[in-house]
């Protein structure tokens, strides 16, 4: 499996590079701006979207087939899919985390405490995002799973807002404090429930 | 010795498309032909060998172990090449050295060097920059890296020029010096296998119609060419020795076997050797003589 993790960064490596030029083109945007709700969420999203990149470019090389006629399982390639959009979301928040706490150092006015918040949210969102759409992408299709792709991005972000509309009040600030772990804690539940459904998808998936 | 790969009533339904009891022996040292028209089942059989596709029937040995209990023990030792290039564009040399040295535990890094290098495959371009046979080339540098012991083949010959068809066939040649090595080698290029194959298994429409040693094949089968009043008389006489018959605009071209015997009885008539091209047709776009 950890040649698969491999074959995904040597393939995504100038890809990779330009993701990165581009987060810092919305950092030097954003953090002036002190717009940090949609820097963080088009973070996420950017960071989301690399997985369903790599899954393209491996049904363009019909790399699937070929890879399972080495010593690897179906199980292995399901699962190097899951670890990579975790990798590549992980790694999105930690830039993110990284990047403004170094800049709180320097300008006092940035909410850091409201930031590691808000990160936390995004990853749960990230990941929520990545357990709906990797079932349909294995089952359908990157280019047919794309038309859903905004269904998945939208019905965990909607949720989250009419959330915070309805109960947000109701709340106290005690509980609002675990809200963040909490959301992580559920994301990861429902990320690993995906990962099982992906699995048997594949299972049954002919070449 | 024992079969390197024995595949026993493989079975696959597609609904429009059946594989049907699909059944042979790849005997160590030698390399198979898997010849059969486009569409006949070639790719979906060798898919179900190595579990690609799941089966519906069946049972596959590889090495003496299950292919599917023991899938991961036996793909370590088997090599496979598609008639396409399954590595991305943008990677070099280098990168599949890196990525299948952390796939294959017996990949041999300095190995497949010496294939590139052999093989005169530049290290700093990339995939997309080369030519087909190039692409070719470098999958059978990376199938035959981690020593395999089985090549399986699927058209990677096809849509190669001649001189790169040439070089891969001395390839597989040398593979099989090795007495415990194998290749399965599915091709609608006979005329590559009337060089290098040991047997011939054609599959047609899902069902294997034959899987026997070229050299018997060739030397047990005839096409006998004759009009239609000889064919008409040669039925009452030899229809079992008739195997398949076309009808052109020059009469009758009739597959038959046993063909000394139809020859010492009526030299009169033209019998030809057959080639693995012709038996094919036969089977494929020829006719069976009612009663066969």
């Amino acid at each position: 499996m950890k040649g698969l993790i491999i074959k995904d960064f040597l393939n995504m490596k100038r890809y990779l590079r330009n993701v990165l030029i581009i987060l810092v083109v919305y950092f030097g945007i954003f953090i002036p701006s002190h717009n940090f709700n949609v820097l963080i969420g088009v973070v996420m999203i950017m960071c989301s979207m690399l997985v369903i990149t790599s899954i393209s470019y491996d049904d363009a090389a019909k790399w699937d087939k070929f890879a399972l006629t080495m010593p690897l399982t179906k199980r292995d390639i399901v699962l190097a899919k899951y670890m990579l959009a975790l990798v590549f979301i992980f790694g999105g928040a930690l830039i993110t985390i990284i990047v403004l706490f170094a800049t709180g150092l320097v300008i006092d006015t940035i909410p850091l405490m409201e930031i590691l918040s808000l990160v936390a949210v995004m990853f749960a969102l990230g990941l929520i995002f990545e357990s709906l759409i990797l079932p349909l992408i294995f089952k359908y299709g990157v280019e047919r799973a794309r038309l859903l792709m905004i269904l998945c991005l939208l019905v965990p972000s909607g949720l989250v807002v009419l959330g915070a509309t309805a109960f947000g009040d109701k709340i106290s600030p005690q509980a609002e404090q675990f809200l963040p772990l909490a959301a992580i804690v559920f994301a990861v539940i429902i990320f690993y429930i995906s990962y099982r459904i992906s699995r048997r998808i594949y299972d049954y998936k002919d070449f | 010795m024992d079969a390197i790969l024995k595949v026993c009533g493989l079975a696959k339904n597609y609904g429009d498309f059946q594989l049907k009891d699909v059944s042979f022996e790849l005997a160590p040292g030698s390399i198979m032909g898997f010849i059969g028209e486009n569409g006949a089942g070639k790719s979906t059989t060798i898919k179900a060998i190595l579990n690609i596709i799941s089966r519906d029937g069946g049972s596959v040995e590889i090495f003496g172990m299950d292919s599917q209990s023991d899938d991961k023990q036996i793909k370590e030792q088997i090599g496979v090449v598609f008639e396409e290039c399954c590595f991305h564009d943008v990677f070099s040399t280098d990168d599949i050295n890196k990525i299948m040295a952390n796939i294959y535990c017996s990949w041999d890094a300095n190995l497949f060097k010496k294939y590139c290098h052999d093989f005169k495959l530049p290290d700093k371009k990339r995939v997309k920059e080369y030519s087909r046979g190039m692409k070719m080339k470098l999958s059978i540098a990376a199938a035959l890296s981690h020593r395999p012991r089985l090549l399986i083949l699927d058209e990677a010959t096809s849509g190669l020029d001649p001189v790169v068809r040439e070089e891969m066939l001395d390839i597989f040649d040398d593979f099989v010096n090795d007495e415990q090595h194998a290749i399965l080698l599915s091709s609608h290029i006979t005329s590559d296998l009337d060089k290098i194959s040991g047997s011939i298994t054609f599959i047609h429409n899902g069902e294997i119609i034959f899987s026997k040693g070229r050299i018997d094949l060739l030397s047990q089968l005839r096409v006998l060419r004759c009009d239609e009043a000889d064919f008409v008389s040669l039925q009452k006489l030899y229809a079992h020795h008739m195997l398949r018959y076309r009808k052109g605009t020059q009469g009758y071209d009739v597959l038959v076997e046993n063909f000394e015997m139809i020859k010492s009885q009526r030299p009169e008539l033209i019998i030809d050797s057959v080639n693995i091209e012709e038996i094919m047709l036969f089977y494929a776009r020829g006719k069976r003589l009612r009663g066969n």
